[in-house]
């Protein structure tokens, strides 16, 4: 029996070492209108407060916008109290090791998860506390 | 001028009556009004917003300084009345917001962050954010006039770490 930590913890646990490379000085001006960038260049405390209302998937996808918003989303934190996820396991015949996961929210997308192993996938969860998996 | 009114100039010497209640919605005037005891007939000068912007954030407050006199007067209240009010108040906002250019937007939330009115920092950040959801990378780029400050390297390992989120 093994405890794996289920959704956004286990798929974001890798990103720290790629985000302290990340540093941008310029993120910090106030008030300085250049109409090319400005969006990028918005304080970082007022980045953050536009992060935190979106949503996991949402936020994730804004990290890649440019590098400004990348520093930003590391001192964000996405909406809380949001819905469980579902989490599929592949079928038995499938030799894929992703599991698929689904979010009430975003009725048509199912996103695939990064290879788990098999012994994740053949795993049964027997309970589910917070953001942790019994298996 | 009456004295519950006061007097605001923007940075481009435009000058703006408003009813003292509306604008200590900003917490900056209500300690300048507290501290500095403004003259019947002094202005308090705004360095960072301009006459166009200070437009709109005079509009908020005096929007909403009238929602909270109705909250005091109101208190017992149905559920369905204050959700009606609520609701109002709502769709207003909403209609204030689609009003303006994401431009607007961006300059209206720096005043509103320089001059500290909390609930319209909220509204406008929470547009933005309503501006982005659902939406690649791209679309929000796109959007907002962002340019792609990345590396094709570093944007490829961002997305390799979030490979699910674009799927």
């Amino acid at each position: 029996m093994a405890l794996h930590i289920l959704d956004k913890d286990f798929l974001c646990f890798s990103q720290f070492a790629m985000e302290e490379k990340h540093h941008n000085p310029k993120s910090h001006t106030c008030l300085r209108l250049d109409m090319s960038h400005f969006w990028s260049e918005l304080p970082l405390d007022l980045l953050s407060l536009v992060f935190e209302r979106l949503s996991y998937a949402n936020f994730q996808r804004a990290k890649s916008v440019c590098s400004p918003w990348y520093s930003a989303s590391r001192q964000s934190v996405p909406q809380k109290h949001q819905i469980h996820w579902l989490i599929l396991s592949p079928e038995n015949n499938n030799k894929n090791s992703s599991c698929m996961l689904f979010n009430p929210e975003e009725k048509d997308k199912l996103y695939k998860t990064q290879d788990l192993s098999v012994e994740f996938t053949k795993n049964i969860c027997i309970a589910t506390n917070g953001s942790w998996l019994l298996m | 001028m009456s004295s519950n009114m006061i007097m605001l100039k923007s940075s481009d010497g435009a000058s703006f009556e408003i009813e003292e209640a509306a604008a200590r919605k900003s917490k900056i005037i209500a300690n300048m009004i507290e501290v500095e005891c403004v003259d019947e007939d002094k202005a308090i000068p705004l360095q960072n917003v301009t006459g166009n912007i200070l437009a709109l954030v005079i509009e908020y407050c005096n929007k909403h300084i009238v929602d909270d006199d109705d909250d005091v007067a109101t208190e017992e209240a149905s559920e369905e009345e204050e959700e009606a009010k609520k609701k109002k108040v709502d769709d207003w906002e909403a209609e204030f917001m689609n009003s303006m250019s994401l431009e607007t937007m961006f300059e209206l939330l720096l005043a509103a962050n320089y001059l500290n009115i909390k609930s319209l920092i909220d509204l406008v950040c929470q547009t933005i954010a309503n501006n982005i959801k659902d939406k690649t990378p791209e679309e929000v780029r796109k959007i907002f006039s962002i340019e792609n400050d990345f590396t094709p390297e570093e944007e490829e390992e961002i997305r390799k770490e979030n490979a699910w989120a674009f799927g």
